[in-house]
């Protein structure tokens, strides 16, 4: 709105790389002992099926960060949004981590096709056959189908991430704003192909866990979790970068506020979406569905679902709802913390009852694959976003984004 | 009274008070100096005073120094309330006034409560945050004396005003006048209050009643309407799906050729579980020989080709119980013929039920009408020889004037109603030696 009519001065922040110092390098060595380290407690203890539900399970958390961020870049496109010029480019370097995560999901891909059904009970033909429900499902949930599809996803969001930071780079030196236009115009496909990818990406990998179940909202289930895990790190890499003396000048309180009220949004987005499933499920008493929310009822599962529901919506929802918090940058940062754990959990709920219905108990074996699959994940951020500024510096955006008042 | 109407009326009209100073208004030219004034304003220590522009102005309030809303409050009370209120009239609805199980959900279930709960504390915040922000900016309000100034008309194209009210502790008349003028706007001018306004056009009132009373004649009949009796059938305008194209009990259809709603049952056909592979219990027959049977000749009354009654005797019944006969099996039992035996053969099986009595005594008074038979005494040795299988056959297709109970008492419960008239039968024809010896010494004691 408030166009002050003179050009407000635009830092040149530097890239990731250079603003991070030893984070690449800790982040490798971080990620590889904690897999090392999972994969001994495995052994250890003989539970590989533990390990491989909890590589899963860290898998999903650190793909729900991209696709977050990959949504956010699309829309701010297809939206024209103004406000959002000086952060697109942090969310445009989390794209980047659809390259580690496809080798990271390339052990996932191997069991599936070497058989192992630890992970996917449909991938046992004996069971598969046996079972009229699986049967029927057998077109879909199987090992040649599961990887096309997967290599069709993987492919789909590192072309699309690829495409949007290079062209946003390129612009960093030209500042055409022809390549702004060209970026809308791509929006819309890519926002139709994301929403499929996501949803059948999360059918395929959360929900066929279990593949007598069904749940027809699963999709928007993860793409609601996604999103709270993306602000939620958006605000803390935004906090990091100006405690390090990086986009100080250009991200301030008004861009904390909204990043704030999306985070807030969002996860009201996700109880709303939670709670919508569950109040079907709970109406219709159908035993193949029941069965699922029945395994998160009993054996102390329970806790976990009310610590999502207090946690998770509660008390985020009263501690983030006002307009001083959510400008503060210490307190965005605690909430966005505090969320992202949550993030955590949520899919630690999704994911691990389907290995472990007996206890809800987390170990070191989490930890460390947490650590492994989060560690290589940065790793892989740090590297290969050498090249870009932490800022799109010529957007044409970029000056109504530094002059933006909320109102 | 006319006097007092002539009087005024003649009387010279009275004075219009003096024109009051309510406030000054001073005018700018941009943005940045009524930023600056209004900045200087709130320094000066002025509270009652206001900027008015064509746009938002990005940072005025703070300018102005004005101090954060209390709307927030306000909607988290009334979403509190909305939330309160929904929790409460579900609560008082399905929990308490009219409980009425849905789905075999508990009366009050939170989950069920939740989107109700949700609307409604939308729905209120919602209507907080308007009523509330109206409310706090002593809103509707349809004038303000400051439209009477000149200049500000263009507050809704270029012109950015400043107004300063009177009500204002540190308003003066001089000194005000001349803080506004060393703002540097473009004119101060004074606000006054003219005490007077245009009078209400003459035809107002005569219309506003013609309106009123037009506006009672639908009332008035509707009330018309609802106090005298009519004939005409009430117009439906909407029917509230009272006349339902429905099949209803004994009611004529359109719809079969025989007209009748309530279908018998198909042939062949059977209801949902209601398929026993075991004839033994589900019909009371022997297993191996139970496929020569002709099931139509189980019926009550049935006829040989050559016309004598068909012996039932003959059929292979079962004389065993197929079911395992436990304490559980006979209260079970004891309860079922207590319900539908005993009002016809008695509470102990002699054949002495309210109905039978009383059908008897009526035929008694009047002879020749009626033609109800005493049911036998279950105890008599005929019915005591019968096999089980015969009893349980008698119970679901029923005998000469009794009728099939195979509707009503599912299988298991005849089997259990069996075990109880067997029951009933040992006893009624028990000798005394047959008794524990206490019971008999006791019997002994009572009849000397």
């Amino acid at each position: 709105m408030a166009h002050h009519g003179h050009t407000l001065p635009v830092e040149e922040p530097g890239t990731l790389e250079q603003n991070s110092g030893q984070l690449g390098t800790l982040a490798l060595y971080a990620g590889v002992a904690g897999l090392l380290l999972a994969v001994i407690i495995a052994a250890i203890s003989g539970n590989w099926a533990r390990l491989q539900f909890s590589y899963l399970h860290n898998f999903t958390f650190a793909l729900s960060i991209s696709l977050g961020a990959l949504f956010f870049v699309l829309i701010q496109h297809i939206t024209r949004a103004g406000w959002s010029a000086v952060v697109r480019r942090l969310a445009e370097i989390l794209t980047n981590g659809f390259v580690p995560l496809v080798v990271m999901f390339l052990p996932i891909l191997f069991l599936v096709i070497s058989g192992s059904d630890t992970l996917f009970l449909w991938n046992n033909p004996e069971v598969a056959s046996h079972d009229p429900l699986l049967n029927h499902k057998q077109i879909y949930l199987n090992p040649t189908w599961f990887t096309v599809r997967a290599v069709a996803y993987f492919a789909f969001w590192i072309l699309c991430a690829r495409f949007y930071l290079m062209t946003s780079a390129r612009q960093d030196k030209t500042g055409d704003i022809q390549l702004s236009l060209k970026m809308e115009r791509y929006a819309a496909v890519s926002l139709i192909l994301f929403a499929l990818s996501l949803t059948f990406g999360a059918i395929d990998w959360i929900m066929s866990l279990d593949p007598r179940w069904f749940s027809t909202i699963i999709g928007v289930y993860y793409f609601a979790n996604a999103n709270v895990a993306f602000y939620a790190t958006l605000a803390i890499m935004v906090f990091m970068a100006n405690r390090n003396g990086v986009l100080n000048q250009t991200v301030n309180a008004e861009h904390r506020h909204d990043i704030g009220k999306l985070l807030f949004g969002f996860n009201c987005f996700w109880a709303y979406i939670a709670f919508s499933q569950y109040l079907l499920y709970w109406y219709a008493n159908i035993p193949e569905e029941t069965m699922w929310y029945m395994r998160r009822q009993e054996n102390g599962w329970e806790i976990i679902s009310m610590l999502l529901i207090v946690g998770h919506f509660v008390i985020p929802f009263l501690g983030l709802m006002s307009r001083t918090v959510k400008r503060n940058p210490v307190q965005l940062t605690s909430w966005a913390v505090f969320l992202l754990v949550m993030c955590w959990i949520d899919l630690y709920w999704l994911i691990i009852p389907e290995v472990s219905p007996e206890t809800p108990a987390f170990g070191l074996i989490d930890i460390f694959s947490l650590l492994g699959v989060v560690g290589l994940f940065t790793f892989g951020l740090v590297k290969l976003s050498a090249d870009f500024n932490l800022l799109a510096v010529k957007d044409p955006r970029l000056q109504e984004s530094l002059a933006f008042h909320n109102i | 009274m006319s006097t007092d109407v002539e009087h005024q009326t003649a009387a010279e009209p009275q004075a219009p008070p003096e024109p009051s100073l309510v406030g000054y208004v001073a005018q700018f030219d941009d943005v940045p100096s009524l930023m600056h004034a209004a900045e200087k304003t709130r320094d000066a220590g002025f509270k009652s005073f206001d900027c008015y522009t064509p746009f938002p102005v990005h940072g005025i309030d703070e300018a102005m120094g004005t101090k954060p809303t209390r709307l927030p409050f306000i909607v988290l009370c009334c979403a509190a309330i909305g939330s309160l209120t929904a929790l409460g009239l579900q609560f008082f609805t399905n929990a308490w006034d009219y409980k009425y199980i849905i789905s075999n959900k508990p009366y009050f279930s939170i989950p069920a409560d939740m989107p109700v709960t949700f609307e409604l504390t939308v729905l209120f915040s919602a209507f907080g945050a308007l009523i509330g922000m109206l409310a706090l900016n002593n809103l509707p309000r349809f004038y303000n004396r400051i439209f009477l100034i000149d200049p500000f008309q263009k507050v809704t194209t270029n012109g950015f005003f400043l107004g300063i009210e009177s009500e204002d502790p540190k308003f003066h008349e001089e000194d005000t006048k001349s803080f506004l003028n060393s703002l540097s706007p473009t004119t101060v001018v004074p606000c006054m209050d003219p005490h007077e306004s245009a009078a209400l056009p003459k035809l107002l009132a005569p219309v506003a009643v013609f309106l009123l009373v037009i506006g009672l004649i639908p009332l008035v009949l509707i009330a018309r309407m609802r106090a005298i009796p009519s004939d005409v059938p009430r117009i439906e305008i909407l029917t509230d799906m009272d006349f339902q194209p429905k099949a209803k009990t004994q009611k004529a259809s359109p719809v079969f050729a025989d007209s009748r709603t309530m279908r018998p049952v198909i042939p062949g056909t059977l209801a949902r579980g209601d398929f026993y592979e075991d004839v033994a219990f589900s019909e009371g027959l022997q297993p191996e020989q139970a496929e020569s049977v002709d099931r139509s000749m189980l019926l009550p009354n049935a006829k040989n080709p050559d016309g004598t009654t068909f012996n039932l005797s003959t059929v292979p019944w079962v004389s065993e119980l197929p079911v395992e006969p436990t304490d559980d099996l006979m209260a079970r039992g004891q309860a079922r013929y207590n319900i539908y035996c005993a009002v016809c053969h008695g509470m102990t099986g002699k054949g002495d039920g309210l109905v039978s009595r009383r059908a008897m005594e009526l035929q008694a008074g009047t002879p020749g009408i009626g033609t109800w038979i005493k049911p036998i005494t279950l105890y008599d040795e005929p019915i005591r020889n019968q096999p089980v299988g015969q009893l349980f056959n008698t119970i679901t297709h029923g005998v000469r004037k009794m009728p099939g109970y195979a509707s009503q008492i599912p299988i298991q419960d005849r089997w259990a109603i069996v075990l109880y008239v067997r029951a009933l039968q040992k006893a009624g024809s028990a000798t005394i030696d047959q008794l524990p010896a206490e019971e008999q010494q006791r019997l002994q004691a009572e009849a000397n």
